[in-house]
């Protein structure tokens, strides 16, 4: 299973990447050069050189330390919200999925209610409501995000919970807790956590976005999608300054995406892989189930 | 007092067609038996095994989920040593549980895939002896799985290391590891090939004589039954209708029981197989009268007009048939 994962290139490679961009952000106090926050007008738009490694932005700020520290503010935003949507959508889908009747019918009403917005625009109305700033990004994302989660919980739950191996263990006495806790959860969790890994760069590009909008980072403060909105004025003299935040959120997101599938492959009960479409690994064959006949 | 009896048990599964209107499935129908496992005590082996049998979609398999209260019973009541259980919730019927075990078709199935054998092995002794320690339970399964006829050091595997007579023999394993009473085997022996089959009713037999379980086996395996069981329950179309002994598989008198035997075959070469014209019953609409009389060649007027009353006709044996 981890071989499996190793041998694929795409996903080493989305490894790589995501553990990359962890490392420098989260290092970013170390790593930074300069103050990512002073204003000093009379180095504005510097180029690119031994001082300012990525050159300044209009108001004379380092590029390269607001783009450490920008990294860090969307990674640590990203990571919360998943943190919270798995914490609301798995225990929700688990109980609209084992228990049934009422409770499952309101979640999934609920549920319903907020899949009949798109999420983006859903989110827009909650932080237009609750005001700009991270922490309502951060909760009108976990509002709109976490039917998707409770939405597949569910429907894993509802499948397993017919298995014989639900039934075996209500006959040797576990009570309803314990089903959910010993025999539910651990089979609900690997492809949640596919899920999850898939959905991160989704989260990553949704709080650029909502940032780019003005909702979220707000300044001086350091945010991927709020610097690409400062740097709108300047797209034709000075595209770099768009350029370096929209690639960071451009790689983050592939590394996700790459990860994710790379996840999925291994925990895939059929245990054959795709080839893909964008794979260039050499040789990947399907590799056909033992004893499955071959057709000539 | 009887061990457990139910009383006019009933299972109906509800379909929707349409917005308003429901259909009713009538799953299991108005039977009512009970397993005595007292006066079975003493009197040799197999003395307490009773056999339900019964054509596919018969509702055996469902009448089994309804004793082994996993399924609760949509009418009628079921009584375990006195006490009513048909609506008890889950918690208080631990000591229903720790005396009645179920074993399922599908072992493979009825084993978590992401649980070892011993922690498989475990559920069972945490919930009914919660204060045991870990090396008792140890012991305990160690013992258990050489029973079986598991390695005992296996406890580590996950079951799908495990070939299917021995998943087989783990479920078994995890049912009879708190030593219950009456243990309900719903089509342990299907799918399995012939020399797995003796195995298991060799093992079966083994455990009922060393440890004093009682099986209720629910198959449409003959044989197994005859070999197994002293009683024999014959189901059709959601009810029980003849209740006999075994031994006199001669002396059934149901139309329907002996067709079902005729239909067995032999080794001996005189098989000729009669076949019954029709098929069963739709659950979600019953024939009026005796369930079976479209496909019954003794059928009277009375048949089509009136349900037959459970009737015993000797001491064990009883039936539902207008004929006796």
């Amino acid at each position: 299973m981890t071989v499996r994962f190793l041998r694929d290139p795409m996903s080493l490679a989305g490894l790589g990447v995501i553990l990359l961009v962890f490392v420098l952000t989260m290092a970013a106090p170390l790593l930074s050069p300069h103050d990512p926050l002073p204003v000093s007008l009379a180095e504005r738009l510097q180029p690119a050189g031994n001082d300012y490694p990525l050159g300044t932005d209009p108001l004379g700020r380092c590029l390269l330390s607001r783009l450490l520290f920008g990294g860090r503010m969307t990674l640590q935003y990203s990571l919360s919200v998943l943190l919270i949507i798995i914490l609301i959508g798995v225990p929700a889908g688990l109980a609209a999925g084992y228990l049934g009747g009422i409770v499952d019918s309101i979640l999934m009403r609920m549920a319903d209610i907020v899949l009949a917005f798109p999420n983006l625009i859903l989110a827009l109305v909650v932080t237009g409501v609750l005001g700009p700033g991270l922490i309502n990004i951060l909760i009108a994302l976990a509002l709109v995000s976490w039917v998707q989660y409770a939405r597949v919980v569910r429907g894993m739950v509802l499948s397993l919970k017919e298995k014989e191996f639900i039934l075996a263990a209500r006959a040797s006495g576990t009570a309803p807790g314990g089903i959910i806790w010993h025999h539910l959860l651990p089979n609900v969790l690997p492809p949640v956590a596919v899920m999850a890994t898939l959905n991160l760069g989704s989260l990553v590009l949704s709080i650029s976005t909502l940032s780019f909008l003005g909702l979220g980072a707000q300044p001086p403060l350091p945010e991927w999608g709020a610097m690409i909105n400062e740097a709108r004025n300047y797209i034709v003299t000075q595209p770099q300054l768009m350029l370096y935040p929209g690639t960071a959120i451009a790689v983050t997101v592939l590394g996700f995406n790459l990860l994710g599938d790379g996840l999925r492959d291994v925990f895939d009960p059929q245990g054959f892989t795709r080839p893909r479409a964008y794979g260039f690994g050499k040789g990947k064959q399907p590799v056909f189930v033992a004893g499955a006949k071959r057709i000539k | 007092m009887t061990f457990l009896s139910g009383r006019n048990l009933g299972k109906s599964y509800f379909t929707s067609k349409g917005l308003w209107h429901k259909e009713e499935i009538r799953a299991v129908y108005d039977v009512s038996l009970d397993l005595d496992l007292e006066n079975a005590r003493g009197a040799g082996s197999r003395s307490g095994n009773t056999g339900l049998v019964g054509e596919s979609g018969s509702g055996k398999s469902t009448l089994a989920r309804l004793i082994s209260r996993l399924e609760k019973p949509t009418t009628g009541s079921l009584r375990f040593k006195d006490e009513a259980i048909g609506d008890l919730p889950e918690k208080m019927l631990l000591p229903f549980r720790r005396q009645v075990q179920v074993i399922f078709q599908d072992a493979a199935a009825s084993l978590n895939p992401r649980h070892t054998v011993e922690k498989i092995l475990s559920e069972p002794l945490r919930n009914f002896f919660p204060g045991m320690k870990r090396k008792e339970r140890l012991e305990r399964i160690t013992e258990i799985m050489g029973q079986v006829g598991l390695s005992p050091d296996h406890f580590e595997r996950f079951p799908h290391e495990f070939s299917g007579g021995q998943k087989r023999r783990l479920a078994i394993a995890r049912a009879v590891i708190i030593n219950p009473d009456l243990l309900i085997c719903d089509e342990v022996t299907s799918g399995l090939d012939v020399s797995l089959q003796g195995q298991l009713l060799n093992l079966f037999l083994e455990l009922g004589d060393r440890f004093g379980v009682h099986y209720l086996l629910v198959s449409h395996d003959l044989p197994a039954v005859r070999y197994l069981c002293r009683r024999v329950l014959v189901m059709y179309a959601g009810r029980i209708v003849e209740d006999f002994p075994a031994a006199e598989m001669a002396a059934s008198i149901h139309p329907y029981t002996r067709a079902l035997l005729e239909s067995e075959p032999s080794l001996d070469g005189s098989f000729s197989p009669r076949f019954l014209p029709g098929e069963p019953p739709d659950p979600s609409a019953y024939p009026t009268g005796c369930p079976f009389h479209p496909r019954c060649s003794e059928k009277k007027a009375v048949c089509s007009e009136q349900a037959p009353i459970f009737k015993k006709v000797a001491d064990n044996h009883g039936t539902a048939c207008h004929l006796t």
